[in-house]
């Protein structure tokens, strides 16, 4: 090789120039970097679709002789694909952005990301919009599927339905629900990741942090998201039990009432009665009556769009701080 | 030819630092740094472990923000950290289409060929290769963006003697091929010797020197001759060792003024890289002392 072609191949060398980074570079980087975990997870979200479609195909075919059906087996089935939807936040939240930008940090690579011809906050928007697309439409398709196998064991049960709207495991498998749990759990990850800078704590607080998250809002505040309406009754010892949550309402609490409605410890008074009947008619004496504070069937949706914004609303906040601290903190 | 090459502007400033300050909650890692690189330089960033080599070249990089005064590159930066890092599940050909993909100036032609120049596989995943080869995988993407400065931290760290040369040399000529500047970190002083031509001395976070090293060179003296307590031509002393009959010192001589003619016992000798550099290290550490 001579000095004047070395001269010629350098100056005629493709250099590509361009004007800015575009966003198919930050999706083949993102797919590149995350593809096994993306699959991974989806490979077995799609899988549960399928299997609960499968399931609400099955119910929907054999509603007119569904005692020919192994039932118990099938809902035990069905209500093991119930729980799933608890799981795909945690998996995205632990699996997915627990470990995004820890790992980067720890192995010195945002050094090498973020020194090339874009800039971190770039970066971010970049992984956020692309892996949190993702996310959605994962969630928003398990929910789905879910809910019309839920709906479709309901149709073809015609006592007791195996599906409570109100219960956790349907409550939670809704679109929208599930949508906030995926997009929290993805926020909350990625909070962790960039302030602890290491990925195995970063997947332990995840991990606790969602479910405490959960256990907060679902068993102490969701009862409350609307004041529950109270239902006085004559004291009727049967109907105690089998009145609640039939007609697709959601109990949150029960108990005695005075005359006015008031909540009243139950009194003893009546425990000499000799007979059932003398013991009703004791309590109806004493003016004793049952309450029950409970929210109709019609609450449900908007009960599920608001816990939806709960979560919502937590990760808008946790995003926030992940983009102030990723900003702000020392990159080396 | 070459002045055709050659920028217009030969007077170019390419990194500029002006009162250059920058703490780490109360204490402070960089503090009063003033110094112009003029382009097409390359600039060894010398000083002793912690005397915030790496603080200073991360905030010339615009990866950190400085917390008083101005610093600034020119043109487009190319950083490496001194850990060379890379994407383990990446192999060597991801990371040059990383390159493509994340730089609006790409030269993939060049990139490849320093690839191929040091033999590292292209299709191997870049956790399985060893520490070195890593490090050229780091310098093929900084080298294929085509910077108009290039930082390197600690590059020469964990290469092999043979390497250290190699990778000094192919610097060197594509310093030459794209006119670029170059600003490399290091404590191991005795490499630089015939690389660098600009020289900034770092300790305890302030910048001790800074200039054309030949001028920096030929500004000072070394003088070997009987026991004394002062040296034979006028001067600042920067540095005096003593032995029992001995006296060794190494002067910075006045500005402007012609070289002092030594006589009868003294010789004189002109001081290399490294002896001017651990002088003025000592020079620092005993005055910290005092």
């Amino acid at each position: 090789m001579t000095t004047t072609t070395t001269t010629d191949v350098t100056t005629a060398a493709p250099v590509a120039t361009r004007t800015r980074v575009g966003w198919g570079d930050l999706l083949w980087l993102t797919w590149r970097q995350h593809r096994w975990t993306i699959l991974g997870t989806a490979v077995v979200v799609v899988g549960i679709v399928a299997v609960a479609l499968g399931f609400a195909w099955h119910a929907d075919a054999t509603a007119e002789n569904h005692d020919r059906l192994d039932r118990s087996s099938y809902v035990d089935v069905s209500q093991l694909l119930a729980l799933t939807p608890t799981a795909l936040g945690v998996v995205i939240a632990v699996f997915w952005t627990a470990p995004l930008l820890s790992r980067e940090y720890e192995q010195r690579t945002h050094l090498v990301v973020w020194s090339q011809d874009l800039t971190s906050i770039r970066w971010l928007v970049g992984k956020i919009v692309l892996l949190g697309a993702i996310t959605v439409v994962l969630a928003a398709g398990l929910g789905t599927a879910l809910i019309r196998m839920m709906n479709s064991m309901n149709a073809a049960t015609t006592d007791h339905v195996p599906f409570q709207p109100f219960e956790e495991v349907a409550f939670e498998a809704a679109p929208q629900v599930q949508v906030g749990y995926a997009v929290f759990g993805f926020a909350l990850g990625l909070a962790f990741s960039a302030i602890t800078r290491r990925t195995v704590l970063s997947m332990g607080l995840t991990l606790g942090g969602f479910f405490l998250a959960r256990l907060l809002v679902s068993g102490f505040w969701r009862p409350y998201f609307q004041e529950p309406l109270r239902k006085v009754e004559p004291y009727d010892d049967s109907a105690l039990y089998w009145n609640a949550g039939n007609d697709g309402s959601w109990t949150v609490n029960s108990g005695y009432a005075d005359a006015s409605g008031n909540e009243i410890d139950f009194t003893r008074v009546c425990n000499s009665a000799q007979s059932n009947d003398n013991y009703v008619k004791c309590i109806a004496d004493n003016g004793m009556q049952t309450f029950r504070d409970y929210h109709p069937a019609d609450r449900l949706v908007s009960f599920q769009w608001f816990e939806f914004g709960v979560f919502a609303v937590l990760a808008a906040g946790l995003l926030a701080l992940t983009f102030v601290w990723v900003r702000r903190a020392r990159p080396v | 030819m070459t002045t055709v090459v050659e920028p217009v502007d030969r007077t170019a400033i390419a990194v500029r630092a002006q009162a250059l300050g920058k703490r780490y909650r109360s204490k402070w890692a960089l503090r009063e740094c003033t110094f112009d690189l003029p382009a097409g330089k390359v600039a060894a960033l010398v000083g002793a472990n912690g005397a915030g080599k790496t603080t200073l070249m991360t905030v010339l990089a615009g990866l950190l923000d400085a917390d008083e005064g101005s610093a600034g590159a020119t043109g487009r930066v190319a950083f490496v950290s001194q850990e060379k890092p890379v994407y383990r599940n990446f192999s060597a050909g991801d990371m040059l289409r990383l390159g493509a993909r994340l730089n609006v100036v790409w030269d993939d032609s060049r990139a490849r060929r320093w690839l191929a120049r040091f033999e590292i596989p292209l299709d191997k995943a870049c956790g399985r290769l060893s520490g070195g080869q890593q490090a050229q995988v780091a310098f093929a993407l900084a080298i294929g963006s085509r910077p108009d400065v290039l930082m390197l931290d600690e590059p020469l760290a964990n290469l092999d003697p043979l390497a250290r040369r190699e990778v000094t040399a192919e610097l060197l000529s594509e310093v030459g091929e794209t006119g670029m500047t170059v600003l490399l970190s290091t404590h191991v002083v005795a490499e630089l010797a015939g690389v660098a031509d600009y020289l900034l001395l770092l300790a305890h976070g302030r910048l001790l020197a800074g200039g054309d090293l030949d001028e920096l060179l030929g500004r000072h003296v070394s003088y070997t001759g009987p026991r004394s307590d002062v040296p034979p031509a006028l001067g600042d002393i920067v540095e005096a060792r003593h032995t029992d009959n001995q006296s060794t010192f190494v002067v910075k001589l006045p500005e402007g003024q012609p070289r002092p003619v030594v006589a009868g016992p003294w010789t004189e000798r002109l001081l290399t890289l490294e002896d001017y550099v651990l002088a003025q290290l000592e020079a620092t550490r005993k005055g910290a002392r005092a």
